[in-house]
């Protein structure tokens, strides 16, 4: 019976291998563009943590063991970019996520000129970042910005104000990225509202539930997987948002505004720079793992956090 | 059922196939279209077809005379060469890290000193001598500077033009306020400013600006270069010691936080970029500011239209008037020649042709492209009127010279300065109310670790000119 069954195991794994090579052949052009999307990136970044290396053409790659990573603890200005970072992400998300609810809630029902509503709150979504950032320049410049002109002739404020310098800076940058992103969230939300029953809506109103308690008792609660993932979302993306922060202030002033995934693309790419701008891979590396590892932090914590979120009522 | 599998697996094997086959596709265009910008193409091997010489720029500001240039060129030569011109601005040097790495690399180059310092040694710029006749070596020989363009007796490139900073200023806004002339001190340039922000802030109008969005950009152009004179230290380093001190930096940071705030600073410096604060110059909003001299000019003659009577320009004041060096003047204008390329001699007379005579560098001068440094240009140009009356736009010798590198530039990857440069530094303390002392001495140290390092590690050489003179600086 034993040499039976050893006879057929070649078969079973030759039969095994040929119904393994189909699925890996079906996953291989994913595969390959993992491999080098992905992954080639990642290690790359994660074996020059421990090299001093100014690029191409600026002679052989030094090693230097842990001192990048040693010298992100001893950076202060890394650690406010974090603070920065916190500050910004959390500015973001309570104003762009109640917004983003609101606009949804008007939005989605059946009335004329909502289609066109939506799509006016969704272009800035769809705009180039950069492009963004410039006309926000022209907004809130401080010497001929409309803003300021505005606030002016509505006779709200006697002064022009400074919106980009430091004490607005952070700010200005969180009302730009809510502007840019409250679309988007806005189109989750009406998914995630449309999935809601209207059987169970209609059962509370006829028990004699308004609108707000509607909303409150029935639409948010169901809303907790898709509020999961949109709060992951809206997290994940306030650690990364750089084009309008680089557009808008650089940093800046003084770095009032830096962020940390500005501070390690800085080294990557020195920004505005006329002079010595020879890039740090090493350093930018070990800043870019550790800001890394910071976000995922973040969000393994919130994931932890949010479980709750999951349960359907 | 067997045969739907194996055609399951065909195409899941096409499709990967057909992904590598997009990538080794790719690859076939992009050497194609290098090639047809590339030195690689030697087409005159083909057919007895035309040589082609590629020339790649980053200069925007003379690319449309450039390229008349070389359509003359084209059209007259009777060597048989055609000469293609590429422009690539803000990604050239990245542009020329991967010709280098691909072995792309263009026939000729205009200068830029980062790319030039970064791939001599590896022999890939070709030594003008090797062609130049003696006339040549004449004509040119105010620009042939040891250790700068000339090393160990090769010549890798001539600088025709050169560029300085300076304070630029509104003449009518001067004359409003009662300023009779520009200042020469720091301290009068701050009483200046405040005199106009005070006086003339209700119309829009400040004392001075400065491109601050990114101190790197803003002081380069200005601080930084009065220091250079003031200090006799370029860049806080002294080359006579063979160490860096940046701790008489402190009164000039002292006048210039002041001349950054609210009492005589243009609302909003922090966030300006250079083009929009030289449209609200144009505009007659702005009392001074520092920039480049080789730009300015063109910029108000034809990007930001504003009259030329209304602008001038003066040297950088300087803490008292203190000068104690001179401040530096940067080639511009020159090219490399690509000693790998096919046709090195065949570019060379091409940079020779077009580049080097005598009409093109005084259509040059006369057009506003650059501030010549050539004698004879200089002689013989009719250069525009803001050249002829503004005597601040040249190069002066009295004040501008050639400086050597200090090492943070000179092995720029390899002196790894911990913590924040010297441009962040400062704009910690005119924007971030650091101490100025504590701050500047801390700045000093952690440069000369740095530079120290450097040496241990063998990644930067020890600079030192024992005999160094600040008001005749040698290159070496």
């Amino acid at each position: 019976m034993k040499g039976k069954q050893a006879a057929l195991r070649p078969m079973q794994r030759k039969k095994a291998v040929i119904k393994n090579l189909q699925a890996y052949s079906f996953m291989l052009p994913n595969l390959i563009l993992f491999a080098a999307c992905s992954l080639y990136p990642v290690i790359w970044t994660l074996k020059y943590v421990f090299y001093q290396y100014g690029g191409y053409g600026t002679g052989e790659p030094l090693f230097v063991g842990f001192e990048n990573l040693a010298r992100v603890f001893r950076d202060k200005v890394y650690w406010e970019s974090v603070l920065h970072t916190f500050t910004y992400g959390f500015g973001k998300l309570i104003l762009i996520l109640p917004l983003a609810f609101f606009l949804a809630l008007l939005l989605n029902e059946q009335k004329k000129g909502n289609g066109l509503a939506q799509s006016i709150v969704f272009l800035p979504t769809i705009m180039s970042s950069a492009v963004m950032g410039l006309v926000f320049y022209l907004l809130f410049n401080a010497y001929n910005g409309e803003i300021n002109k505005y606030l002016m002739e509505a006779h709200i404020i006697d002064q022009p104000i400074n919106w980009l310098g430091k004490d607005h800076a952070m700010k200005t940058l969180v009302i730009t990225a809510v502007w840019g992103g409250v679309g988007n969230y806005m189109v989750y939300f009406i998914a995630g509202i449309q999935q809601v029953s209207t059987d169970v809506i209609e059962s509370a109103k006829i028990d004699g539930a308004g609108r707000l308690q509607s909303i409150w008792y029935i639409i948010l609660p169901m809303l907790g997987p898709i509020l999961k993932i949109i709060l992951m979302l809206a997290i994940t993306s306030a650690f990364n948002d750089i084009t309008n922060v680089m557009v808008l202030t650089e940093g800046g002033p003084n770095n009032a505004t830096m962020v940390m995934s500005l501070y390690g693309y800085k080294y990557f790419f020195p920004v505005s720079a006329t002079q010595a701008a020879v890039p740090q891979y090493g350093y930018g590396a070990a800043v870019s793992v550790i800001s890394a590892v910071i976000a995922g932090a973040v969000t393994v914590v919130y994931l932890k956090i949010s479980k709750k979120l999951d349960d359907i009522y | 059922m067997k045969w739907r599998k194996g055609a399951a697996m065909v195409t899941a094997g096409v499709m990967a196939l057909s992904l590598l086959a997009g990538c080794g596709a790719q690859d076939a265009e992009t050497t194609t279209a290098s090639g047809s910008a590339g030195s690689n193409v030697s087409a005159e091997e083909n057919n007895g077809e035309k040589t082609v010489i590629t020339i790649w720029s980053k200069d925007r500001h003379d690319a449309s005379y450039v390229q008349q240039k070389i359509d003359e060129y084209n059209a007259n030569n009777t060597d048989n060469i055609e000469v293609q011109y590429s422009l690539y601005t803000d990604n050239f040097e990245q542009a020329v890290d991967m010709a280098v790495q691909s072995n792309e690399m263009p026939d000729m180059l205009v200068l830029s000193e980062n790319v030039f310092n970064k791939y001599v040694d590896d022999g890939w710029w070709a030594n003008l001598y090797d062609y130049m006749d003696d006339d040549m070596k004449d004509y040119f020989k105010d620009v042939i500077i040891p250790g700068y363009n000339e090393r160990d007796g090769k010549l890798y490139f001539i600088p025709t033009c050169g560029t300085t900073c300076r304070l630029f200023y509104n003449t009518e806004i001067f004359e409003r306020v009662g300023i009779e002339k520009a200042p020469e001190t720091l301290e009068e340039m701050v009483e200046d400013a405040k005199l106009i922000t005070s006086t003339l802030s209700g119309e829009g109008i400040y004392g001075f600006a400065e491109s601050m969005k990114s101190a790197n950009s803003g002081l380069s152009r200005s601080m930084i270069v009065g220091l250079q004179r003031e200090t006799g230290k370029p860049y806080g380093y002294d080359f006579a010691k063979g160490e860096y001190d940046f701790t008489d930096w402190a009164d000039t940071l002292k006048l210039w936080t002041e001349l950054l705030s609210e009492e005589c600073a243009f609302p909003g410096c922090e966030s300006l970029d250079i083009d929009p604060l030289r449209t609200q110059f144009a505009a007659g909003k702005i009392g001074m500011y520092m920039s480049y001299s080789h730009a300015e000019p063109g910029v108000y003659a034809n990007q930001f239209p504003m009259d030329s009577s209304k602008w001038d320009c003066a040297p950088i004041p300087t803490v008292g008037n203190k000068t104690t060096g001179k401040q530096y003047y940067e080639g511009t204008s020159g090219y490399m020649i690509n000693a790998k390329g096919k046709n090195v001699e065949k570019t060379f007379q091409v940079y020779k042709d077009i580049f080097a005579s005598e009409d093109y560098l005084i259509g040059y001068y006369e057009g506003g492209y650059g501030v010549s440094i050539i004698p004879a240009i200089q002689e013989k140009a009719q250069p525009s009127e803001d050249f002829k009356n503004k005597k601040w736009l040249l190069i002066n010798n009295d004040t501008d010279a050639m400086l050597p590198k200090p090492p943070h530039t000179a092995f720029v990857s390899g002196m790894v300065v911990e913590g924040e440069d010297m441009f962040k530094t400062c704009e910690s303390i005119y924007y971030g109310g650091a101490d100025v002392e504590s701050t500047l001495q801390d700045l000093t140290d952690r440069y000369n670790a740095a530079y120290q390092k450097a040496i241990e590690n063998g990644t930067g050489y020890e600079i030192k000119i024992p005999d160094y003179d600040p008001m005749n600086p040698t290159m070496n």
